[in-house]
Parts: C-alpha cells; sequence; structure tokens
C-alpha cells in the first residue's frame, strides 16, 4: 500500500504530519506517532488492538482499504484521435515569455493538404476504436487565426467527416469582428491566453508595435461572455509573483470565465525556456496558493499543471502519448512547444512527418522519448506527488547533456509545496480528512 | 504550574515525543495554517467513503459551522466497523515502535556510498522524512532509506537527526563503489560517432551511456543503437531503423542524412 507522511511545521506545537494515501484519496493531519502508527501498519501489516480508537478512526474513513489498481501506462500503441495542427509561426503579439519567439522567423504555415491528411488520420482511429468523435485543435506557435482561410478550411472539412469533431482553439484572442462571429459560430470550445489586469497583460502581451493588447483581448472576452460561451484562460505568471493574485482576482471580477489555467514563465526572455532558482518557484508557488483561494471564493477553478490534487495518472501530459502534434513544416512531434528544429529537444521530440505519402511514424524515435520519461519519473516514486504530477512536463524538466534527463529541479519544488498547500485547503474544507470526491470510485472503474 | 515556566521549558515540553496517536484539525488563520486536536470521535463516511467529518472536542473544536450536526445520521456500517473482526488478535498497543528518522534540510542528494564523490542516485527534498540506517566509521555520513524509494547515503550535515546519537548508529560497511562504466555518460550526439549502450544498476536506475565504435559491449550492458554517424538533427528523412544490432562489438552502419533512433 502506497502512503506518503508530509512533515509539517507547526508554529504553535511540535511539528505535524500530513499523512496522505494518493491512490485511495484520503489524507488527514497527525502527530508523529499516528504516522509511525500508519507507516507501521502499512509497512509490516501487524495486527493490532481493533478496539483503539486510532484504529476505529483509520478503518472509518477507509485509510486501511487496499490501493486500487493505479492507471496502467499510457501510449503503447499509436492511434491518436486528437489533431493538434500548429498552424503558423507569425503572431501579432510580441510576449515577453513566449518560448517560440513567434512572429520573428521567415512565415510558415501549414498547408491545408497536411492538415487534411492529419484530420483523415485522427477520424479513421477513432472509426477504428469505436470512438464517438475525434478531435481537432488549433494550437500556438504563433496565432493560428493568422491562418485565416486554413482554418475555415480545416473546420468545413473536419465537420463532414463521418463523425463528429470536437473542435478547438488555443488563441490570444487579437481578432476582428468578423471573425469573432465566425468562431463563435464554428468552434466548440476555446482557450484564451489572457494574463490579467491592463497593467500585467499591457506588459506581458504587448503587440508588435510596443502597445498594449489588453483593450483588444477584452473586447473578445465581453463577447465571450454575451454569447455564454465555453471558453478557458490561460494565464501565464512572471515575477514579481505578488501581482498574479491580483490578476487572477481581477479575471473574477471581470470576466465570467469559470476555469482558467495559469503557468510560471521564470525567463523573461523570448525563445527559451530558462531553468527558475528555488526562490522564483517559491515565489510562484506561494502567489499561486494565495490566488487559488481567490479563484475558490468567487466559485472560480485555477489549476496549475504541476499540482493537481486528486488526479491519478501515469503521464504529465497526454501530448507524448497519444495526440498528433503536426508543425507547420509537417514534423510530427510529442509537445506542443516544440515548434521547430530550433528547439533544444526537437531531436528527443521528434516523431515522424506527415508528407504527401501520408503519415510517416518513427516508432524507435516515440519508443525512445517514453523510456526517457519513464526513466525520469521513476526517480520519482518516492515523492507524494508521483500520481498527480506523474514526472512532471518534460519540456521543462529535460535538459541536454549529461544525465540531462532525471534531473530533481527547482520545478518540483513549486509542485510538492503547491501539492502541500492544497492538501492543508482540503482537509481543513473537510473538517478534518480529505478524500477525494471521485478517487476510489474513478479508480475502479477503470 | 505550567503558567509558571519559562518559554524555553515550554518549548521542551512542546518537543517531548508524543507517544498516542491523535489527528488534528486544520484552519487557516491570517495567512497562518493552525492545528487543533481532534478526538476519533463521530466520523461520519457517506458512501464510498466520499465525505468525513471529524467531530470537535472541548475548547479546541472547529467553528460551529464545520461542526456536524448532532442529529447527523451515520452510516450504518460505520457501526459495524466497531465490532472487532474474530480474525484479529490484540497483540501489541497501537503505539509504534520510534524508528529512528531524520529529517533533511534543504534539497539533497541521495549518493551510492559516504561521499561526494560517489553516484548520486536519489534525491531528497526540503523536510523530506528519512529512516536513519547506519552511518559510516567517523558518523560525516548517514545511511538512510527514503519511504518507499532509494536506499543510500546523505552527508549528515545535511539532515537533522536527533533521535540519537549518530555514535549510537550502527556502522554500516560501505558497498564497494563500482567499476566505473565504460565510455561518456549520455547517448551519441550531434555529429558524433558512437555506440549508445544502457545499463541498470542495483537501485534499478538505468544509465545511457557511448563507447566509440568497436568498443567492446561492457558485461551487463544493453546496446539501445547502432553504432551510427548522427548528424545535426534533421527532419529530412525519417527512416524507421531495421535493426539494433546487440552485438558484443558493434560495427559503424553509416546511413546518410538521417537520425537513427534505437528500437
Amino acid at each position: 500500500m502506497e502512503m506518503y507522511t508530509i512533515r509539517v511545521r507547526d508554529s504553535d506545537g511540535p511539528d505535524k504530519y500530513l499523512i496522505y494515501r494518493p491512490l485511495v484519496g484520503l489524507a488527514f493531519v497527525g502527530n508523529k506517532a499516528m504516522a509511525d502508527l500508519t507507516r507501521s501498519l502499512l509497512r509490516t501489516g501487524t495486527e493490532i488492538d481493533n478496539q483503539d480508537q486510532s484504529l476505529d478512526f483509520l478503518r472509518r474513513i477507509g485509510f486501511l482499504e487496499p490501493d486500487p489498481s493505479p492507471p496502467p501506462p499510457v501510449g503503447k500503441e499509436f492511434s491518436p484521435t486528437t489533431a493538434v495542427l500548429l498552424l503558423t509561426n507569425q503572431c501579432q503579439l510580441r510576449c515577453t515569455y513566449c518560448y517560440a519567439a513567434a512572429g520573428e522567423s521567415a512565415w510558415q504555415e501549414l498547408s491545408f493538404d497536411l492538415a487534411k491528411a492529419a484530420i483523415d488520420y485522427v477520424c479513421e482511429n477513432a472509426q477504428k476504436t469505436g470512438k464517438d468523435n475525434f478531435e481537432l485543435n488549433f494550437h500556438g506557435g504563433g496565432e493560428p487565426t493568422l491562418v485565416w482561410k486554413t482554418i475555415e478550411a480545416c473546420v468545413t472539412y473536419a465537420r463532414q467527416k463521418p463523425l463528429p469533431a470536437e473542435i478547438t482553439l488555443q488563441s490570444n484572442g487579437i481578432w476582428s469582428a468578423k471573425k469573432r462571429a465566425w468562431l463563435l459560430n464554428n468552434l466548440d470550445s476555446l482557450s484564451l491566453s489572457m494574463d490579467g489586469s491592463p497593467e500585467t497583460q499591457n506588459h506581458q502581451r504587448p503587440n508588435i508595435s510596443g502597445r498594449g493588447s489588453f483593450n483588444q483581448v477584452m473586447q473578445t472576452i465581453e463577447e465571450l461572455d454575451r454569447h455564454k460561451f465555453s471558453y478557458g484562460i490561460r494565464m501565464t505568471a512572471t515575477a514579481p509573483w505578488e501581482n498574479f493574485p491580483m490578476d487572477v482576482r481581477f479575471l473574477c471580477e471581470s470576466t465570467q470565465c469559470q476555469s482558467m489555467q495559469v503557468e510560471p514563465a521564470f525567463n523573461t526572455q523570448r525563445g527559451g525556456h530558462k531553468s527558475p532558482g528555488l526562490d522564483e518557484v517559491r515565489g510562484f508557488a506561494e502567489a499561486f496558493v494565495e490566488a487559488s483561494e481567490i479563484a475558490a471564493r468567487a466559485g472560480r477553478s485555477l489549476v496549475y499543471s504541476g499540482a493537481r490534487l486528486g488526479q491519478v495518472t501515469s503521464a504529465f501530459c497526454r501530448a507524448p502519448y497519444d495526440a498528433l502534434i503536426v508543425t507547420p513544416h509537417g514534423t510530427i512531434v510529442t509537445c506542443y512547444e516544440v515548434t521547430s528544429d530550433a528547439h533544444s529537444l526537437s531531436c528527443l521530440s521528434t516523431i515522424g512527418r506527415i508528407d504527401q505519402g501520408g503519415i510517416q511514424m518513427d516508432a524507435g524515435a516515440r519508443n525512445f522519448l517514453h523510456t526517457k520519461m519513464a526513466e525520469r519519473r521513476a526517480l520519482c516514486k518516492s515523492c507524494f506527488c508521483y500520481w498527480s504530477c506523474a514526472g512532471d512536463c518534460y519540456a521543462r524538466t529535460f535538459k541536454l547533456g549529461e544525465e540531462g534527463h532525471l534531473q530533481y529541479g527547482a520545478r518540483c519544488e513549486a509542485n510538492r509545496f503547491i501539492t502541500e498547500k492544497l492538501l492543508l485547503g482540503a482537509i481543513a474544507a473537510g473538517n478534518g480528512v480529505w478524500s477525494a470526491p471521485n478517487g476510489r470510485l474513478a479508480l475502479a472503474a477503470q | 504550574m505550567d503558567d509558571n515556566k519559562s518559554p524555553k521549558q515550554q518549548s521542551d515540553q512542546d518537543t517531548t515525543p508524543e507517544e498516542t496517536p491523535q489527528v488534528f484539525a486544520v484552519s487557516k488563520e491570517a495567512n497562518a495554517i493552525k492545528f487543533s486536536r481532534r478526538d476519533f470521535l463521530q466520523v461520519a463516511t457517506a458512501a464510498a467513503a466520499a465525505s468525513v467529518v471529524l467531530a470537535g472536542c472541548g475548547p479546541e473544536s472547529v467553528p460551529p459551522t464545520n461542526t456536524p450536526p448532532p442529529t447527523q445520521t451515520k452510516e450504518p456500517t460505520a457501526t459495524a466497523t466497531k465490532t472487532a473482526t474474530p480474525t484479529s488478535t490484540p497483540t501489541r498497543t497501537p503505539t509504534a515502535t520510534p524508528l529512528p528518522h531524520a529529517i533533511v534540510k534543504s534539497s539533497a542528494n541521495v549518493r551510492f556510498g559516504p561521499g561526494a564523490d560517489t553516484r548520486i542516485i536519489g534525491a531528497l527534498a526540503a523536510r523530506e522524512e528519512v529512516i536513519v540506517l547506519g552511518r559510516n566509521e567517523d558518523g560525516s555520513w548517514l545511511r538512510i532509506q527514503q519511504e518507499g524509494g532509494v536506499d543510500g547515503w546523505i552527508k549528515a550535515t545535511l539532515v537533522d537527526f536527533t533521535a540519537i546519537p549518530v555514535s549510537d548508529l550502527p556502522f554500516v560497511t560501505p558497498m564497494p563503489t563500482p567499476t566505473p562504466l565504460p565510455g561518456q555518460p549520455g547517448k551519441t550526439g550531434r555529429g558524433q560517432t558512437g555506440i549508445d549502450y544502457t545499463f541498470t544498476d542495483e537501485y534499478g536506475t538505468t544509465y545511457t551511456y557511448t563507447m566509440p565504435c568497436g568498443s567492446p559491449l561492457p558485461p551487463g550492458a544493453k546496446c539501445v543503437c547502432d553504432c551510427v554517424t548522427v548528424p545535426a538533427c534533421s527532419c529530412d528523412a525519417y527512416v524507421a531503423p531495421q535493426h539494433c544490432s546487440c552485438d558484443t562489438v558493434c560495427t559503424c552502419d553509416k546511413q546518410g542524412g538521417h537520425y537513427w533512433y534505437p528500437n
């Protein structure tokens, strides 16, 4: 049985222990004797006095139940039913942290012929595997709506396929009124990149001339709200971190968006991510905890990918396993951020290409990446975030060079800090015990 | 009488090892997490343990809004579990024998042997608790075990360990340092020629090393890549490898213009 005990400082007394069984979906706070007791119980299974109230407590809350089967490993067979099209490398914005340095290179765009091949492929896979629909997503590396004719053609084509298409877009929200009307009528959902207050948005996401983008994006959001359109906001947080909770408050008060996701950017340069230092990740982690409380009070959801309390998964992200991600020049990659050969992890992330002959997969390359990801995750086995972080984002944690794929990074600190705080918050909300809403039941059903 | 104790005495008393298991409610006050002791009573479990509530006890009770109403109906199973099952025989009290634990002060590496020059086999986070199994000769390194994780050595100054004097820990003979693996860590890089192989150590950690073409594979190693010339990564051609020669001696197999991924 899998259990983690996490020591928690208590300024008013002896340290406490967060006692956590992620697979079962239970956690509570005990003293050291309780931590030792649970460890002994789970390690040795020693029979002890059944009349004891501590044992009675553990039994009642389900803490002594055996682990349900963990989720199976993912990605053995490549049969994606989701196509992610990275349509272009161009963008109207010059975001200070843009990993792709969008808009700075010569124009590239995915041709409709290649996009069509990708759509055919995932639709056929969906039919073969008996799914009800397939998914089509237009994603970044640049602003997809700049390749407008291709979007229109792809959507029209996907809607004619024998299975229904779930069509989504990741966009910066800089749209003309005409495009906006079309998107509202033709998309199923949308993720909008927006960083918060006018000050933050204009500073972090200026347009090509250096002027802020807040007004234009807010206009888009107002239209989305007016039409009650299904959308989420994807925020990027940067230092100084104390601004981030205020940005979340602003979005809660100024929009009807129900679902926000934030990812930190520790570099202030375009075209790559810098590894964060410990102080930086702590700054983000503390800001996130504060912001998530603000969002919760407003009835909104705020998530960060590295700390997903209640999630039990073998994969941080499905992209490396079961999405067909196509770059503007037809390469098939395993990460939305690896948009060109210039990316430092391009070699590791390139698993095939689409050309006129169709889709050519390199199974060896795909297996090699998965092996590397599994090797790194194996190092996480003793971490209490093992099942929720699941080895974290490989594009954030892999480094080129000596044993670079196995590093324990500062980002781990943020993930652990946030998960610990979320657990404590959930225990407080649960009057002393956190029980994952779908924990054991969901797993048992798998 | 307790009120007359000095802060130091209070503090000493606070750190006295507690002998009976306890549970605590959690609350947040002015950005600080507060813990208040609860009794193991009135645990109401909803179906499938979906929600659980701890009842308050005396002055440390949680605010009334969080206290379950006294009329709350218990699940029948909660009563049933109070009856001892006939197969269980009480054999000891629930107080577990304290294990010698240490707390990691800040992020630290776990190493193969008692020395900073030995291989890193794992990592510990700040405040992580580990079981201390023993020490080296002069007590400068501790042999520790991570809960469900690696078993290795950590520098004694990197942990808080006050359970017993370090000198009272059993002396553990370090495992002999393994023969260094031939070649360079990592896989063949751009523009290089080499044979890649993997080696799995006694902890189950797999390492990838690369050697010059024509080198014999070390015992226990697994060839993962043909000996090839790897050009600057190109997306011009993707040819799935037909084979991975795992002969004890690899031969160069130059294929122009593409990257051969291992299969």
